[in-house]
């Protein structure tokens, strides 16, 4: 046994990498985020340059989604609007995740009545249907990207406290925590240290899926043109134009391009998600000898062949 | 195994310890029993000693431990640790004076698969240990670690490995490590040969036993083996249901117990070279619940030699009909049943 | 048993456990198969009553089961099939280890125990409540009427596992097989079903097979003996022949690992250095020839047959003489 030992995160690397779903979802999202960045490069115009010549044009060399009705080129406002989507996706879920993980593990951990205060408070919320409370909120607070991202926090972090909570409080029974205790390990040491790192996995697993949960929130908010406004493009709000029936039928290119958009990204996170849960079962961390991303691509199309021994 | 121990002052004493657990029901979740899991324990421990303590399930001894180690706090009782000058109380202590005790007082689990963090190195988790024990230079670290690793015959390079890496037997071996690499003065083992094979069982024994003969560790040896709990201890505390009904020196077993149910214990444990010559006390019944232990002696339900008194009035430890100082029994009889 | 080997694919590979197994159990009599953790006890009993699981298979060697003159061999009839379920149960019954899982938490304990009789015979529901009780007296567990409703887990571990005899002889089997059934229990209630268990083997002459790690266990009840390391038979014979004066290097490790309630203290214990390997690490040669003391270089190269001694004592080792000692050990004997 003189072979190195490759670290976890080396081991869950190499394990995701086989993982197909998780490595192709990984690509769209990939694509998507990249073209997302590189928007001013891709599109050539400017997603609020309205040019009164070219209104309401449909897909062609010039324009690759064709124009609005005010003639603003819509790749340009995919990508742009791609960029602001994605942004409040990851930022809310970010956001919320952080604050539902401390909140989560200070309750598990430490029991008693910090532990029923935070329950009762996480219940009130949600005792509000989600929209109803995110609708108070944006009526106080004001419309806006980050206005959006904060309501998203403050409405959401009540399922990963949940889900920290209870994780700790399993974990919290296991015999290397009584070791740590026994060794007179402070509360602190034990929480942040030992007990959060064995949760990582579901919270980073509730991570991803809440990217899509906000991405399909945000779009819904603006669609009703209750989220971000028209003038700073969002997936959302891009997909308001098809509240008209005519829109609809007539000018496909501008709700089917952002709705293909939205249903990519969702489904490519999604599927990383998926990934990643099949990859952090503790189970499948043990398994140093692993096959790689082609290996596997190959066995499933030619068939594996059976080794044995002697 | 040294034999020089100073039957004087203890090193930890457990005075009137008891530990009960509520049990809530109803729809109010009101308090409507309590477990005595411990009810009135008196033990001391000395300095080099090997303590092995046994009983069956639900006799309380996994709790003892617990209390030992101050993992919970007990319902009521005394414990008393002697850190240099004479007893002290180790109970509602503040954090250095708990970090203190820590140092000196450790314990292994019966679990070797969960006994460690999952996620961590083996060797990070012994250098976290002496890192929050104050040990701040590196170098330093390394070479206690490394000390321990040699009196468990673990190679140092293993120690960068992760802990579902090993064998039971062998995270076994890191566990007493990890408590060794800072020297503590007494040790709480939990059952910790249990789930191990024979033959590991037998490794892990006589590293202790050598462990004690080259430290002067003292042992408080936890387990359900009363063959084991022979060979590894000095003495023997026999427990059933939450009190210590006999404490005798280990040579005294099996021929000179006393107490009725060591008795019954040791005629029913298996053994190769005792065939036929001992008498087989089959025990009817079954050991009561804790949460309504009888009221006197809590063997008085099955045995066989139950007079009135015993449903009445607790025995309590007083020395043994033998007449050997070190040996102690809580039985209304006067004398050890005989043909035993 | 003759010749089985069974193997276990994990994770692509294939485990060969059992390795050229071959057992014979006289009829009425008592055999314990006694060994580690990996060594394969367990399996060979889920083999012989074809229970082995999903990743398993028996690849070679006969399992055959002699009744009235007439041979059945276990292993090439159907898994499920008629036949095979009329020897599960009614037959051949089996005791497990872990009572609480056995048994289905959602049924009534009475219920459980009949089933196995409707099962095999034809009997009325009443008919069978009747036998149900009549046996749960005779296993001791008390107050059997009331008893017959309970659930599984109001009852204690000890009381239990009577249960679990009751499903296992309901039908007068010729065979029982139990697996390891007193490891969770306590010392007494072990010796209460050890005793349990030894009476019914003696009252009907029924076979019996104990599976089990504790050898003082098989001193109190076995008439023969087989101790299996890393899925091969090392020593066979009767409890006497291997207890009081093995063989085999490994049976001598296993028996002086455990201290005896009479053992001198001041000598330590002696112990094989290492642990039990995988079977994916040992493919040639004696299994045990790396932790051995007296392993040779031929050990590891060989296959290591069967030798025979006076009264049929058998032993796999080749470094035995004729009269079947060992000779002086090669490696220092090391105790950590």
């Amino acid at each position: 046994m003189t072979e190195k030992v490759p670290s976890t995160a080396r081991l869950l690397v190499r394990n995701f990498a086989g993982n197909l779903t998780g490595m192709f979802g990984l690509l769209v999202i990939f694509l998507i985020i990249t073209s997302a960045i590189f928007a001013e490069e891709i599109s050539g115009y400017n997603p609020n340059l309205m040019d009164g010549m070219s209104t309401s044009l449909s897909p062609s060399t010039d324009h690759l989604m064709g124009t609005d009705q005010l003639g603003r080129d819509v790749f340009s406002r995919v990508l742009y609007g791609g960029r602001n989507s994605i942004l409040i996706g990851i930022t809310a879920s970010f956001l919320g995740n952080l604050i539902g993980t401390v909140l989560g593990a200070i309750a598990g951990y430490l029991g008693g009545r910090i532990d029923t205060v935070l329950i009762r408070v996480s219940e009130l919320f949600m005792t509000f249907p989600q929209l109803v409370l995110v609708l108070i909120f944006v009526t106080i607070m004001g419309q806006g990207v980050s206005n959006v991202i904060i309501i998203f926090a403050i409405t959401g972090w009540m399922t990963t406290l949940r889900l920290v909570r209870s994780e700790f409080l399993s974990l919290r029974e296991e015999a290397f925590v009584e070791a740590d205790r026994a060794f007179g390990f402070s509360k602190k040491r034990i929480i942040f240290r030992h007990l959060l790192p064995n949760t990582m996995s579901p919270i980073v697993v509730a991570f991803t899926i809440n990217i899509a949960i906000y991405i399909i929130a945000e779009a819904g908010l603006s669609f009703l043109g209750l989220g971000v406004p028209v003038t700073t493009p969002t997936w959302g709000n891009l997909l308001s134009a098809a509240q008209a029936p005519v829109v609809v039928e007539q000018y496909w290119w501008l709700w089917v391009f952002p709705a293909v958009a939205i249903i990519a990204f969702v489904t490519g996170v999604n599927f990383v998600g998926d990934g990643l849960r099949d990859v952090l079962d503790p189970r499948q961390r043990t398994n140093a000898k692993n096959k790689t991303f082609l290996a596997t691509l190959r066995e499933k199309l030619f068939g594996s062949r059976k080794q044995t021994i002697e | 195994m040294s034999r020089e121990i100073a039957l004087t002052e203890p090193l930890y004493q457990a005075k009137g310890i008891k530990k009960y657990f509520p049990v809530t029901g109803g729809v109010l979740r009101r308090k409507i029993g309590e477990v005595k899991a411990l009810d009135g324990v008196d033990l001391d421990i000395y300095r080099g000693e090997t303590i092995s303590v046994i009983g069956e399930s639900g006799c309380g001894k996994t709790t003892l431990g617990r209390m030992l180690a101050v993992l919970q706090k007990p319902t009521g009782g005394e414990l008393s640790f002697d850190f240099g000058d004479g007893l002290k109380n180790v109970v509602g202590l503040n954090r250095t004076e708990e970090l203190a005790f820590r140092r000196r007082v450790q314990m292994i689990f019966q679990d070797p698969y969960t006994s460690f963090n999952p996620r961590q190195r083996v060797g990070a988790a012994i250098d976290e240990v002496l890192q929050v024990h104050g040990m701040k230079d590196p170098e330093e670290r390394f070479s206690r670690i490394k000390e321990s690793c040699e009196m468990v015959n673990m190679r140092v390079e293993y120690l960068q490995r992760y802990p579902h890496e090993f064998s039971g037997g062998q995270r076994q071996r890191l566990a007493i490590a990890r408590c060794l690499a800072i020297k503590p003065e007494l040790i709480i083992a939990d059952e910790i040969v249990s789930a191990l094979d024979v033959s590991i069982q037998a490794q892990i024994i006589n590293l202790l036993r050598q462990i004690q003969r080259e430290t002067g560790l003292s042992f408080v040896f936890i387990t359900h083996d009363v063959a084991v709990a022979r060979y590894v201890g000095h003495r023997i505390a026999v427990m059933y249901l939450g009190s210590v009904v006999e404490i005798l020196p280990a040579g005294a077993l099996p021929q000179n117990a006393e107490h009725p149910y060591t008795i019954a214990l040791l005629s029913a444990v298996p053994d190769m070279n005792l065939q036929g010559k001992k008498k087989e006390i089959v025990l009817q019944g079954e050991v009561p619940s804790p949460i309504d232990a009888p009221s006197g002696c809590a063997f008085s339900t099955r045995c066989p030699y139950v007079m009135d008194i015993c449903k009445i009035a607790r025995p309590v430890l007083r020395l043994a009909y033998d007449t050997d100082p070190s040996h102690q029994v809580a039985c209304h009889l006067e004398k050890p049943p005989i043909g035993a | 048993m003759k010749d089985v080997n069974v193997s276990f694919t994990v994770e692509s590979s294939n485990l060969h456990i059992l390795r050229d197994v071959s057992l014979q159990v006289p009829r009425g009599s008592f055999l314990c198969i006694v060994g580690e953790s990996g060594c394969g006890k367990s399996v060979t009993a889920q083999a012989i009553v074809q229970l082995l699981p999903d990743n398993g298979r028996v690849d070679s060697g006969l399992i055959s089961y002699y009744e009235s003159g007439k041979a059945t061999e276990l292993n090439k009839l159907e898994k499920f099939g008629r036949e095979m379920r009329s020897f599960r149960g009614a037959k051949i019954g089996m005791i497990f280890q872990d009572t609480l899982s056995s048994l289905n938490p959602a049924h009534r304990v009475g219920r459980q125990v009949a089933e196995s009789l409707l099962q095999h015979q034809n009997l009325s529901k009443d008919e069978a409540k009747e036998r149900v009780i009549e046996l749960f007296r005779k296993l001791g567990i008390p107050d059997p009427e009331r008893r017959f409703n309970a659930y599984p887990h109001e009852f204690s571990g000890g009381m239990r596992q009577r249960v679990m005899i009751a499903i296992a002889t309901i039908c007068e089997p010729d065979l029982v097989i139990a697996d390891e059934p007193t490891t969770a229990l306590d010392v007494t209630i072990q010796a209460q079903i050890m005793t349990l268990l030894k009476n019914l083997q003696k009252s009907a002459q029924r076979t019996f097979i104990l599976i089990t790690h504790n050898m003082a266990l098989v001193s109190e009840v076995a008439d023969h003996v087989a101790v299996m390391y890393l899925g091969r038979v090392v020593e066979y014979g009767s409890v006497d022949q291997v207890l009081r004066s093995p063989r085999h290097p490994y049976t001598q490790a296993l028996l002086q690992s455990v201290p005896s309630l009479d053992a001198d203290k001041s000598v330590e214990l002696k112990t094989v250095d290492g642990q039990t390997p995988s079977p994916a690490e040992v493919t040639k040669g004696c299994e045990f020839a790396e932790r051995c003391l007296f392993a040779s270089d031929t050990c590891k190269d060989r296959v290591i047959p069967l030798m025979t001694f006076e009264g049929n004592h058998q032993v796999r080792c080749i470094r035995l003489d004729e009269k079947g000692n060992l000779p002086k050990p090669d490696k220092a004997g090391s105790n950590v």
